[in-house]
């Protein structure tokens, strides 16, 4: 199969995140990708930008609780 | 997805109840409805489009009223319901969908849209979908938004020549659009969805931060921008507000002064020819008086033979009368001396007598000397009169009338020639402005440029504002990263959260501009393949995409190919939905209505040799005289799955007969 604009979409974003110095997982990016492609058409935008919010949080969390875990290592 | 069937009832000429069965053998994709004008072709591409999207339109785009999509003879027998049911598969599911519309309660004959009672049913896998998520399956499926790339008239192509011209709005409508098939809004849409996400976290980050210690006056100074940025938010809406309104003046204008476009050329031609009708009847009158002058001089002319012959005399006469002249020192002198000497006895000379012979002699010829003076002087007074005679002749000269005259007699006539030319082409034009307040349309276009003046600055405060606006996002965004690096932020969860949302929304806007230029590319490249099959010309090398996917032919030298004709427009449309549909996530059912009509035979053989190709179904809805059954038909016999007939029963009726045979 040739590449569609979904391929060339989500590599354009990759490519970008990988020049970013940052925490962010590329699984967060296609998430984020993924919410958008399937409400993209959609009139209602309370949808997709609840969930973009609903993976951020989740990202946060997964950051933070790694970091404390990481601390409760290290200071045993 | 693919078609499986559909079912109308009281769809416009369609009385009753309907059935097609759409091919669905990969093999054999190719599906054709032969059916004259006016019969019901246009029909089918409505049904589908008003079963998905509920909305039927008409040749100009315009939605269709309800009230027309019901079948009249059904109607008039009472009956006003109309529907249509199509089942179809995609991604592994199969689907029903029923668009319906009835009478409203207590409506007995209804007026407008708002008497019927539209509903809209959807199965997934035989379960029922509710509601919203119709519209969200729809729009997985098949989104109105790209319906244009798979559900159109042929006829229409020429519109996306509109992609060539710069700022058209056509063009910025077609353009968006395409960007829609490609996906490009999901990207766009993500980012101003991260970028409200941001915003709010940044919020909640500054005012965590306000009871920190350190960081309060950062805080302060966020939410001042904050209010800031809220105030020159209030002012763009307004000026968007202001620049929509305008536009829409501006547009109605335009609608109007194209409806007028006609009259105006005539008007100017008009004004233009009057100017040289000016110019040319000046010309006539100038003419005329330079003919009176010189008929006026022609005597001189007719008197110049026997003036000349009285010159020559005259000039005769004076140069005889000169050379008399120049004798008369001579005589005088002669005279001087025979006076003296017959004064005198003796020769003063020689002191002998002078003898009474010689002074008779001499007595003689003194006689004959004042003779000839005599006859000088009155010479003279002869050279006198001559030489003013000749001067009075000299400036009787001819006028060459002959000549001159014959000069002005052809200007004239060629001024005739112009005149009646001139006449005859103002009174063309004056009969094609007749009717039209040509006052009014300059009226209007005066409006009109005023309106794009005032465009011109509400676009600019508008960036302006903008600009500001942005400027105090990026401080703020700058004290937001200030704040996020602070000891205290890492255990901070809004922090955190800007840091993520930030990375995001940097990745999605930048991505936007990386994916257009991908996409051109990829879109120029497969509209490219599509064209060289689909031409007959084997000169041009491909296509060339500009920034709004608008597609200019290029030849082998890599030149432009600028002009070219309705059938290469129509090529090249073709090529560029081509293009759209292989580049794009989403693929459909391509039904193309009177595909072929601007089309050569060579480029129709051509693109019904490509039309399988193109789609995993194409319907093609065209009459016997664009596509010939047995000749155009016969290399596609193998891909066609089922060919269709409109049969006309009565002038707002007909019906769908399916050819028996093998397809």
């Amino acid at each position: 199969m040739p590449p569609t604009s979904d391929d060339k979409a989500i590599q354009v974003l990759l490519e970008l995140l990988s020049r970013e110095k940052s925490d962010v997982g590329a699984a967060l990016v296609r998430q984020c990708y993924d919410v958008e492609k399937a409400f993209q058409y959609d009139r209602d935008r309370d949808v997709p930008l609840d969930k973009i919010r609903r993976l951020v949080e989740a990202e946060v969390t997964r950051q933070l609780d790694a970091e404390n875990a990481k601390e409760r290592r290290d200071t045993r | 997805m693919k078609l499986l069937d559909m079912e109308m009832y009281n769809f416009m000429p369609y009385r009753g109840k309907h059935k097609v069965t759409f091919p669905a053998d990969p093999a054999r994709n190719v599906m054709v409805v032969f059916g004259p004008n006016m019969r019901g072709k246009t029909s089918l591409l409505n049904a589908i489009r008003w079963c998905f999207y509920g909305e039927a339109l008409d040749r100009q785009l315009n939605p269709i009223d309800l009230l027309k999509i019901v079948n009249i003879e059904a109607a008039t027998e009472g009956d006003w319901e109309v529907s249509v049911f199509i089942t179809f598969e995609s991604n592994g599911h199969s689907y029903d969908l029923r668009r319906v519309a009835k009478l409203r309660e207590l409506v007995d004959v209804p007026r407008r849209d708002d008497d019927f009672e539209p509903s809209l049913s959807m199965r997934r896998d035989g379960k029922v979908l509710l509601g919203d998520d119709i519209e969200h399956e729809i729009n997985q499926i098949m989104p109105s938004q790209i319906a244009r790339f798979f559900l159109f008239d042929a006829e229409l192509l020429g519109q996306y020549e509109a992609l060539l011209v710069d700022d058209s709005e056509q063009g910025q409508a077609i353009k968006e659009a395409i960007e829609q098939v490609l996906g490009v809004p999901a990207l766009i849409k993500g980012r101003d969805e991260i970028r409200t996400l941001l915003k709010k976290a940044q919020a909640v980050q500054a005012k965590e931060n306000k009871h920190v210690e350190g960081m309060a006056s950062q805080a302060e100074q966020y939410a001042r921008l904050q209010a800031e940025i809220d105030s020159l938010s209030v002012d763009v809406t307004a000026l968007k507000g202001k620049d929509a309104h305008l536009r829409t003046e501006i547009a109605g204008l335009d609608d109007i002064l194209a409806s007028t476009e006609a009259a105006q050329k005539a008007q100017a031609q008009l004004d233009g020819l009057l100017a040289e009708h000016k110019r040319v009847s000046e010309r006539v009158t100038a003419l005329k008086e330079e003919q009176l002058g010189v008929l006026q001089g022609a005597w001189k002319d007719l008197l110049q033979p026997r003036l000349q012959q009285r010159l020559n005399e005259l000039i005769k006469e004076r140069d005889g009368s000169q050379a008399s002249i120049q004798e008369r020192g001579s005589l005088v002198a002669r005279i001087d001396q025979l006076k003296k000497l017959l004064s005198q006895s003796r020769c003063s000379v020689c002191g002998q007598d002078i003898a009474k012979a010689r002074r008779e002699e001499f007595g003689a010829q003194l006689g004959k000397l004042e003779g000839e003076l005599t006859a000088v002087s009155a010479d003279m007074a002869k050279l006198g009169e001559a030489s003013a005679e000749i001067s009075r002749i000299s400036r009787i000269r001819g006028v060459g009338a002959s000549g001159a005259l014959k000069r002005i007699e052809t200007e004239q006539s060629r001024s005739a020639v112009e005149h009646t030319r001139l006449e005859g082409e103002i009174g063309t034009l004056r009969r094609q402005v007749a009717g039209h307040d040509t006052a009014e349309i300059a009226r209007q276009r005066t409006r009109r440029d005023q309106l794009m003046q005032n465009l011109g600055r509400i676009q600019e405060d508008m960036k302006r504002s903008e600009k500001e606006k942005d400027d105090k996002v990026g401080k703020q965004n700058q004290l937001s990263r200030l704040m996020s690096k602070a000891p205290t932020a890492r255990t901070q969860r809004s922090a955190r959260e800007v840091e993520v949302y930030g990375v995001l929304e940097k990745i999605f806007a930048g991505g936007v501009d990386t994916l257009r230029d991908r996409l051109r590319e990829a879109v120029a490249a497969k509209a490219t393949e599509a064209f060289l099959k689909l031409t007959t010309e084997k000169t041009y090398k491909g296509l060339a995409i500009n920034d709004s996917y608008g597609l200019t032919i290029v030849d082998r030298q890599e030149r432009p190919v600028s002009v070219r004709s309705a059938g290469a427009e129509q090529i090249v449309a073709l090529s560029l939905i081509d293009g759209l549909n292989r580049t794009a996530r989403k693929s459909g059912p391509i039904v193309m209505d009177t595909p072929l009509g601007r089309l050569d035979p060579k480029h129709r053989a051509n693109v019904l040799a490509y039309v399988p190709t193109m789609a995993e179904q194409v319907i093609l809805l065209a009459h016997e005289g664009e596509i010939n059954r047995e000749e155009d038909l016969e290399p596609l016999a193998s891909r066609i799955g089922a060919i269709y007939d409109i049969e006309r029963i009565s002038a707002t009726e007909s019906r769908l007969v399916r050819e028996k045979g093998g397809k």
